[in-house]
Parts: C-alpha cells; structure tokens; sequence
C-alpha cells in the first residue's frame, strides 16, 4: 500500500517534469483558492504594520512633554507619511515613465506574496488570467528584467525571479555589443559562455539581447561586478549583480507577449 | 469529512501565513515551515490512507505557492508522512523533546528530498548553496515554533483548565482512557 502511493506520488512528479507545459488543474485550483486569502493577508499585514509602527512610535514619545510628544508625533507622522508618498510617487512616476517606453501591451500588478518554500525565487501577483497574463509571459519594472510567469490562476501568477538558477537570459554587454548568456545564481547573476578573448571589464552593463523572442531588446539585465579569466578552460568566470533588487518589488509590469510556439 | 476539510483549512492558513506575514518579516534563511508540523500532527493522528491523502494535498498545495516542478513536495511530502509514522511507531510520541527534534530534522530531511527529487530534473539547475544555506535556519525556527506551540498547550491546560486534544499529549490521554 505504502509502496503503490509512493509510487504515484512519484510518477504523478515524473509526469510534470516530462509535460512541463501541461496544464495542470490541482495547481491552478489551489491558486485560486489561496489567491484570496493571501491577498486579504497582505492588506491585513500591511494595515497592522502601520497601526504597529504609529502605536510604537507614540509609546517611545510618551515620555516626552505631552503637548511637545503629540505636536512631535503629528510631525513625525505626517512626515513619514509624506516620505512615503514622496517615495510612491516617484516610484510610479518612474513606471509611468517606463510604461510610456513600452511598446508592447502590459498590465501592472502588486507582488503579494513570496516563495512558500524560500528555496526558490519566486514571487506571487494580484494578476491572472482574467487580466490576459499567460504562462512565460516576461515581466520588467523599471530598473530592468525581473523574471517571467510560470503560474497563471484566475486573479494571481507566479513569477520566477531571473536569481533564481532555472532562469537565464540572452544578454549583450552594452559597451561592446558582445552576446551571451546571463544564468540566475540564486542571489546574483553569472555570465555564461564569455570566452577568454571576449572584451569585457568590470562594470559593463548587460541588456537583453531580445534574442530568446521573449523579453524585448534593450531592458537592462545588471552591471559585471567580478571577471576572472581562468588559466585553464575557454570561458571566463564573470559575476553580475542585477539591476533591480528582488528583494523590494512592489509594483511590476507583465508584457502580453508570448513565444511563438 | 469535516476533519479533512479542517485539515485543508487549516493547510491554507499556515500557506497564507507562509506566503505573506512570514516573507514580509522574516529573511528565507530562518523563515519556520509550518507545513511540517502539519505532517508531523497527521502522522501521529491520522491512519495510514487518510493521512498520506493528506501529506500529498500538503505538498501539492506548496508547489503550487513555491517554485519548483508541480509533485516535487507533494512527493518529498509523502516520503516525510511515511518515516515520520514509522518513527511514532517505535518511539516516544508524547515526548515534547522528541516532537522539536523530529520537527528540527523534518525540515533537513524535506530539504534533502527536495535536491535528490530536483535531480531527477537533468535540465533544471539546482541551486545547492541556496538551499543548503537555508535549511538549517529554517529547520532551526521551525523547532522553536514547534517548541513554543507544545509550551502553549500544556501552559493552557495547566493554568486555564482547557483540555485542547493535540499533537503527542493525545496518545497520553488515549493511554489514561484505556486504564479507566
């Protein structure tokens, strides 16, 4: 018995590995089911930071004058609060600004949550198929390349972050126009295939070549931060730090462009 | 019926959490996996067919809020059910000692499972350093969780008189009812 549920459990992982572009209904449901709850979540989340955050605040300024703690905390708060505008505001000014670049069609969409499992780069949206996203689909913020979607449910997608070592990109180094290959490394980023003749210096910047059909030409991918030329072997050892940092997304960009099958 | 429906319901809480709260505060590195302690409980609770039913809608439920290919934890997930009975079986379940140590090595033992079922994937990338780096913290916080949960339990039923059935402290009972 144990060894018959084993084994479906086993071909049942067999079989989506071999039919990676099948789609596959448990995943979609549980998606859709979590979807909700993980979006109400992170407004919840979000809500009691701020009554946290204001709460402590007021406690540390109680030991102040009472007049001067609450003209202090009005200040305090107000100043924050405009800080966090200000910050909103140019976080969106630069992605309307980016937007207008955009050639092709987009939607923008709010990261809600992150990888159940941390060993992975993954990051939920509030976006699914109802608004047009599909599977593969590239998305970008204004920094440059974030990941593509992997997983669609009807309000929210899965994106695989370009870290992560399933991803890669097809990249040009700017300054030189060279070809290559830019593969995830869990935190950073490596180029692959650079051969020992290749020009390439440290602080290069790399943009997707557009060469994968997927992401367009021109988006930046992330600045060589380490080159190092083996003395046995054709390729160099080069480290990429990415230009966007994974670790604050809050607002991205879906392009609805899909690969031709 | 209603238990496994509670069961899913409660599935669904511990991903929120996960997903959400856990992320927003907590670096991947010492992130508690909630997920196993669920095994652990289904494995002490639970018969065989129901409770491997479980582990994999547990573990497809994770695939679908994590990376990686659909089954890899819903297989790791019924590989972990398994040994975690076999072990209730031959050891001391109501030990909370032992409850935090099993839930400690849950977490490794999920994690290895997860970079042996990853290689079956030739031509996905396994990222060793990534997992490797984290699994210890997480397998760490997912102890002090599992810690502090049984210290709940036992502090509620000392002090306010609750009888709360749960994880280890139900076999006690069970054992207690038989005598009378």
């Amino acid at each position: 018995m144990i060894v018959l549920i084993l084994f479906t459990g086993f071909l049942y992982y067999s079989y989506h590995l071999k039919n990676r572009g099948v789609k596959n209904f448990w995943e979609r449901t549980v998606l859709d089911v979590a979807s909700p709850a993980i979006q109400t979540a992170d407004s919840l989340i979000e809500s009691v930071y701020q009554t946290v955050s204001t709460y402590l605040y007021l406690v540390e300024a109680e030991k102040e004058n009472q007049t001067l703690r609450k003209q202090v905390a009005e200040l305090s708060g107000q100043e924050a609060k405009y800080q966090e505008l200000s910050l909103e505001n140019e976080r969106l000014r630069k992605l309307l600004h980016f937007q207008k670049e955009i050639e092709d069609a987009f939607v923008s969409a709010q990261v809600v949550g992150e990888d159940a499992s941390g060993w992975f780069r993954t990051v939920l949206i509030n976006k699914g198929e109802l608004d047009g996203i599909k599977e593969g689909m590239p998305v970008v913020v204004a920094d440059g390349v974030v990941g593509r979607i992997i997983r669609t449910g009807q309000t929210v997608s899965r994106i695989m972050l370009l870290p992560d070592p399933s991803s890669s990109i097809a990249v040009l180094i700017q300054r030189t126009r060279v070809r290559s290959i830019c593969q995830g490394q869990g935190d950073s980023l490596s180029l692959e295939f650079a051969s020992n003749d290749a020009d390439i210096e440290v602080g290069d910047r790399l943009i997707s070549s557009g060469m994968g059909g997927l992401f367009p030409k021109g988006v930046t991918v992330g600045r060589i931060v380490s080159a190092a030329k083996p003395e046995t072997g054709f390729f160099q050892t080069i480290e990429v730090e990415p230009a966007v940092d994974y670790s604050r997304l809050e607002e991205v960009i879906v392009l609805l462009r899909e690969l031709d099958e | 019926m209603t238990r496994f429906i509670g069961y899913l319901l409660v599935a669904l809480i511990v991903y929120t959490l996960q997903v959400s709260l856990f992320s927003e505060f907590l670096v991947a590195r010492i992130r508690p996996d909630l997920s196993i302690l669920l095994i652990l409980f289904i494995a002490l609770n639970e018969d065989i067919t129901m409770g491997a039913i479980l582990a994999f809608i547990f573990g497809i439920m994770k695939d679908s809020l994590a990376g990686g290919n659909p089954g890899l934890f819903g297989f790791s997930y019924l590989l972990l059910f398994f040994i975690a009975t076999m072990l209730f079986n031959r050891l001391n379940p109501e030990s909370a000692p032992l409850l935090v140590v099993l839930s400690f090595f849950g977490v490794i033992l999920e994690g290895a499972f997860v970079v042996v079922s990853l290689l079956f994937a030739a031509h996905t990338a396994v990222n060793w350093s990534q997992i490797v780096g984290s699994v210890v913290g997480q397998a760490a916080a997912t102890a002090l969780v599992c810690g502090v949960v049984l210290w709940l339990v036992v502090f509620v039923r000392e002090h306010l008189g609750v009888r709360l059935p749960f994880i280890g402290l139900k076999y006690l009972e069970d054992e207690y009812e038989c005598d009378r």
